[in-house]
C-alpha cells in the first residue's frame, strides 16, 4: 500500500471524516478507502478523455489519427497530404442532432 | 484563466478560429466576439461566410440543430480549432445560412470550469485539470 501526504480544503476534510465515519464506521480506514474510490472514478475519467482521437480520411481511406487536431495536421503535413477534400472524424463522433439555442432563429 | 466579459446581460468570449490542416485562421488578426449560450448543445456556431473562408476545402458533415421553436434546420461542420490564450480548444465548428454572429454552446464548456458572477457583472472561465493534464 502506498502512502502519501496531500493538503486538502479544511471544509472538504471534515466531509470526509464525517462521511468515514457514517458509511465505515471508522476515520482512518473509511478516509482511505472513500479517497481510493474517488481516484479510482477520476483517474478513469481523465483516461477515458484522453482517449478520444481525431481521424483524417480521404476518398474513405484512413490517412492518419492523433489525439488533437493539431498533431493530425502535423502528422499530414509529414505525409504531403493536401487539405482540399480531407474529410475528419473524432472517435466520439458528433450527436446527429441537437438543440441549436435561443441566439439561432433563421 | 479566461475573463469573459458581459455585453449587456450576456457572457461572451473573444477567440481565435483555426483550420489547422491549412494554417488559416479568423480573424486574420486580433480576435472575434463570442456569446456563451449554454441552451445550444454544440460546440462553436459561426456565420456561413466566416465558415467558407475558414474551413471551405475540407469535407464539411451534417446534422440537425433544433431551433427553439421547435422547427429543425441543418447545419454543415468540420472539426477545428479556438484558440483562447494560452489555451487551444478542439471542437466541431458548424454553421448554418442566416446566423450571422458567433456562439459557443455546452459542447464547449464542458472543458471549462464557468463563474458567473451577475452581482458584479464578472466571470471566470478555467480549463477543466483534465485538459491541464496533458
Amino acid at each position: 500500500m502506498g502512502t502519501i501526504t496531500v493538503s486538502i480544503d479544511d471544509e472538504l476534510a471534515e466531509r470526509l471524516r464525517k462521511a468515514a465515519e457514517r458509511f465505515y464506521g471508522s476515520r482512518r480506514g473509511g478516509m482511505s478507502k472513500i479517497v481510493e474510490n474517488a481516484l479510482r472514478s477520476y483517474l478513469a475519467k481523465l483516461e477515458e478523455e484522453r482517449e478520444t482521437k481525431y481521424i483524417a480520411l480521404k476518398e474513405g481511406k484512413i490517412l492518419a489519427e492523433a489525439p488533437t487536431l493539431s498533431e493530425l495536421a502535423e502528422k499530414l503535413k509529414e505525409l504531403g497530404v493536401e487539405p482540399r477534400g480531407l474529410r475528419i472524424l473524432r472517435s466520439s463522433g458528433i450527436k446527429g442532432s441537437v438543440r441549436g439555442g435561443y441566439r439561432l432563429s433563421v | 484563466m479566461i475573463l469573459p466579459r458581459f455585453i449587456g446581460l450576456t457572457p461572451a468570449i473573444e477567440l481565435i478560429i483555426k483550420n489547422p490542416f491549412t494554417g488559416r485562421a479568423y480573424p486574420e488578426r486580433g480576435s472575434v466576439v463570442a456569446i456563451i449560450d449554454t441552451g445550444y448543445e454544440g460546440f462553436l456556431l459561426i456565420p456561413s461566410d466566416v465558415f467558407d473562408t475558414t474551413f471551405g476545402e475540407l469535407e464539411s458533415e451534417r446534422r440537425e440543430l433544433i431551433l427553439a421553436d421547435g422547427r429543425k434546420v441543418r447545419s454543415r461542420g468540420v472539426f477545428g480549432e479556438t484558440i483562447l490564450e494560452p489555451y487551444v480548444v478542439d471542437g466541431f465548428i458548424e454553421t448554418v445560412e442566416g446566423v450571422n454572429e458567433f456562439v459557443v454552446g455546452a459542447e464547449f464548456l464542458e472543458s471549462f470550469k464557468l463563474e458567473l458572477d451577475y452581482c458584479t457583472k464578472t466571470a471566470r472561465l478555467e480549463l477543466c485539470p483534465q485538459h491541464l493534464l496533458y
